[in-house]
């Protein structure tokens, strides 16, 4: 176990991180909102990916400038080391919680 | 015009430039991809409900990383001042209707009136300044009453100033007030950057 601890929300956002070759803001919010089947906002999806940057789960850069953006370059995400162990972890304890589990309906 | 409505917004609340100018790139590059696919007005609705909806989590953002009251001050100020806002605007608009407002309109007021809305931005100001832990809230608790001093004034009927000038005291105090706080937020955070 580490000591960071994660939400559903934040586990969502790492995770779609994870998952994109850019994982820059825009692109996370699309991603994520596909994930869960919801629309998110920007603001809660930039809220979460800096305090995932606070916890030192995440960091950012900046990338070359882009012609799509006018000549302007894109902040991205990529995981820290960090980041790989507490989502291991996360993975085995879901794992742990669906030890045993049916959900099979038994008839009455 | 919807580029300087999102620049707008995230100059008054994002404090750190490039995450600011990251924003406003990635809701643009939404925004135009909609208006492509579904067409402007569509666009235009999606740009300004996220706008609207994530104003208490821009404010929030802060340059040197999470305080973890921030978001909640942003919160309750935005909606504390917006529901406060509708509720004076609803009460104003009655008195307008009852037809004091315009019969008792004096040049001396108007100028007492700016003095007034600026001496409550400055004291807003210095309330944030002396309430440094929570100076939105604080801004805003004043703002609240000076409200509650014209809406009092009004209720009991004695009043030694033209009646409209208490109800747009009302209205603009609180607004200033919180924008006096909101004023020493940024300066802080501007500090605290450098």
């Amino acid at each position: 176990m580490t000591g960071a601890s994660l939400g559903d929300f934040e586990l969502a956002v790492l995770l779609t991180v994870a998952a994109l070759d850019e994982g820059y803001g825009a692109a996370v919010r699309r991603d994520v909102s596909r994930r869960l089947g919801r629309e998110c906002t920007v603001g809660a999806v930039y809220t979460t990916l800096q305090r995932l940057e606070d916890k030192q789960l995440l960091r950012s850069f900046t990338t070359d400038p882009t012609p799509v953006r006018g000549g302007r370059s894109r902040r991205c995400y990529e995981l820290t080391p960090l980041a790989h162990k507490v989502l291991r972890d996360a993975r085995q304890r879901q794992g742990r919680l669906w030890e045993g589990v049916s959900l099979t309906v038994k008839p009455t | 015009m919807m580029r300087a409505a999102i620049h707008l917004v995230l100059a008054g609340t994002v404090t750190d430039p490039a995450l600011r100018e990251s924003i406003e790139d990635d809701l643009l590059e939404e925004y135009r991809e909609r208006a492509e696919g579904a067409g402007r007005p569509a666009a235009v609705r999606w740009a300004l409900t996220q706008l609207f909806v994530s104003f208490p989590d821009f404010a929030g953002l802060g340059a040197t990383g999470s305080a973890p009251c921030r978001p909640f001050l942003g919160a309750s100020a935005f909606y504390g001042v917006l529901v406060l806002v509708v509720a004076l605007g609803a009460g104003l608009s009655e008195f307008a209707i009852r037809g004091a407002t315009l019969s008792g309109y004096r040049p001396t007021t108007v100028g007492t009136l700016l003095v007034s809305v600026a001496a409550s931005g400055l004291a807003g100001y210095l309330v944030a300044l002396v309430a440094s832990r929570a100076p939105l809230a604080a801004a805003l608790g004043f703002g609240t009453v000076c409200f509650a001093i014209g809406a009092g004034a009004l209720a009991l009927g004695e009043l030694a100033v033209d009646g409209w000038y208490l109800g747009a005291w009302g209205i603009l105090a609180p607004v200033t007030a919180l924008g006096g706080g909101l004023a020493r937020v940024r300066q802080r955070l501007a500090a605290r950057a450098r």
